[in-house]
């Protein structure tokens, strides 16, 4: 028999984002499984090097499509530092709200699109349709849907108001009844149960071995937060309650980011009624102009750290490193083993986000790879 | 080669968070450790001169192939003992010329 390699991507009905995924086959066993970057590349850190901190700030909160918070606060974290910028307790508690309905959006987001992929419309349908309730909030809170542009060094450009804190709430309440229907379906679904568990297993020596982190790390018995362990803005404030569960598989994946939903709800609720009656700074709270530091928060995918240094109030170099890239190079081993039939299941149990990952890679000119369609539609013989 | 293998090991960190280079007269890497899950980063610091390989720490940490290889795409430093520095990220030509930043 051939060892036949099997491509899923770099553009594929099962991916939300490119990424070329070579898989060796024996069969329908992946042997070895390799993967291929760069088809999504923007020149993120390249375009941030000699710019205004506060430019940079607005193209920092671009980094990714699907949570721009974090990048925000992984940014300020390691900006405010260097001007011994104190964040008054509403500036934190706010920031630390966005973040965690960006968290509630981003894990729903992810939901839906994991029923897509063992083929529940219905159920993706369901979490879009709750998805988008937050996105109105964002809409509200902050004028925007996605990049919500909401921080700026040292502040905030709004105060948010008891109508907004109100309206949070009446969003929760209009949710949390539909969110827990859904995961009783998802815990106990003949199909879902089937394609999830015992699939795409990741021991925890494996996890710590790797230094993988968020839910995939604490969906494999590892208790590593931020948020909790190195806790940051509001979450001095607040108390997170970390979900681990030790089964280390595509459903223990899918439970815990169903379970961070709900524990993410209480935060917001607790730092709501947490919020002073103060008034943010005004802007600008205080200029920087030489220093540099590294900052990290808890990104609705895991630990995401931030490197700046800056130099005549110019940033000179932003590092970023992302959720996925942690947990990238857990992909060949993860899939080493598996069906064939399985791969789209376990690569989206482990939440690529490649857009915002892939602001490293590089297309050059000159010698390319070209595929025929043969090639592209039988795969690629090796012996 | 820049041995940096037992300064790490003195670290005894817990985890490998980020490996960062900085296009500088000489060239400087930084290497940012997670101890004790708090929040403040231990950080290693090297210094490397135009030519000069650096020790790659993926025999401590498992996670810097990835890192590692970033770097080496990005600026041209070799990091001896990956097997994925120069390779991973490019998709065309796999070799590492550093010509995106320097």
């Amino acid at each position: 028999m051939h060892r036949t390699m099997f491509p899923i991507g770099p553009q594929h009905p099962s991916l939300k984002e490119p990424i070329f995924l070579k898989l060796y086959v024996e069969g329908t066993v992946i042997e070895k499984a390799e993967f291929d970057l760069g088809y999504a590349h923007r020149g993120v850190e390249e375009k941030m090097e000699n710019k205004e901190i506060d430019t940079t700030l607005h193209a920092v909160q671009r980094t990714c499509g699907i949570c721009s918070q974090c990048h925000s606060l992984a940014f300020l974290n390691a900006v405010e530092p260097m001007g011994q910028i104190r964040i008054p307790k509403r500036v934190a508690l706010q920031r630390m709200v966005i973040a965690e309905l960006e968290r509630i959006h981003s894990h729903m987001l992810w939901s839906g699109v994991m029923m897509h992929e063992m083929g529940l419309e219905t159920l993706f349908m369901y979490y879009m349709r709750e998805r988008e309730k937050i996105l109105d909030v964002f809409d509200e809170l902050t004028g925007n849907r996605v990049h919500h542009s909401a921080d700026l060094i040292g502040t905030m450009k709004m105060n948010f108001s008891e109508e907004d804190i109100e309206m949070i709430s009446k969003t929760f309440d209009s949710m949390k009844d539909k969110l827990e229907d859904y995961r009783r379906s998802v815990e106990g679904h003949d199909v879902i149960r089937d394609r999830c568990i015992g699939k795409g297993k990741i021991t925890r020596a494996d996890a710590v071995k790797y230094g993988l982190v968020g839910p995939v790390a604490r969906a494999s018995g590892i208790s590593y937060d931020v948020r909790v362990n190195a806790p940051y803005l509001g979450y001095q404030f607040v108390k997170v309650n970390p979900v681990v569960r030790t089964e280390g598989d595509v459903h223990a994946r899918t439970l815990v980011r169903l379970d961070e939903t709900f524990e993410s709800m209480r935060i917001v609720e607790e730092a709501c009624s947490k919020i002073p009656k103060s008034k943010v700074p005004k802007y600008p709270v205080k200029r920087i102009f030489h220093g540099q530091g590294a900052g990290r928060v808890e990104a609705p995918r895991g630990e995401n750290f931030h490197f700046v240094k800056i130099d005549m109030a110019k940033t000179k170099r932003v590092k970023i490193r992302t959720p996925t890239v942690a947990n990238l190079v857990m992909y060949p081993k993860v899939l080493q083993g598996a069906d064939i039939t399985d791969a789209p299941v376990i690569v989206m149990s482990m939440d690529p986000c490649i857009s915002c990952m892939e602001r490293v890679a590089v297309i050059k000119k000159g010698k390319t790879e070209v595929w025929s369609s043969h090639e592209l539609f039988r795969g690629k013989k090796h012996d | 080669m820049i041995k940096i293998l037992s300064k790490a090991k003195r670290i005894s960190a817990d985890r490998l968070v980020s490996v960062t280079g900085i296009k500088e007269e000489p060239f400087l890497l930084y290497y940012h450790f997670s101890k004790n899950n708090q929040l403040k980063m231990k950080e290693l610091k090297i210094e490397v001169p135009k030519g000069e390989s650096v020790e790659s720490l993926i025999s401590l940490y498992a996670n810097a192939e990835i890192l590692e290889a970033e770097t080496a795409e990005m600026f041209g430093i070799t990091f001896e003992g990956n097997p994925s520095s120069g390779k991973r990220l490019f998709r065309e030509e796999k070799k590492c010329t550093g010509q995106c930043f320097q």
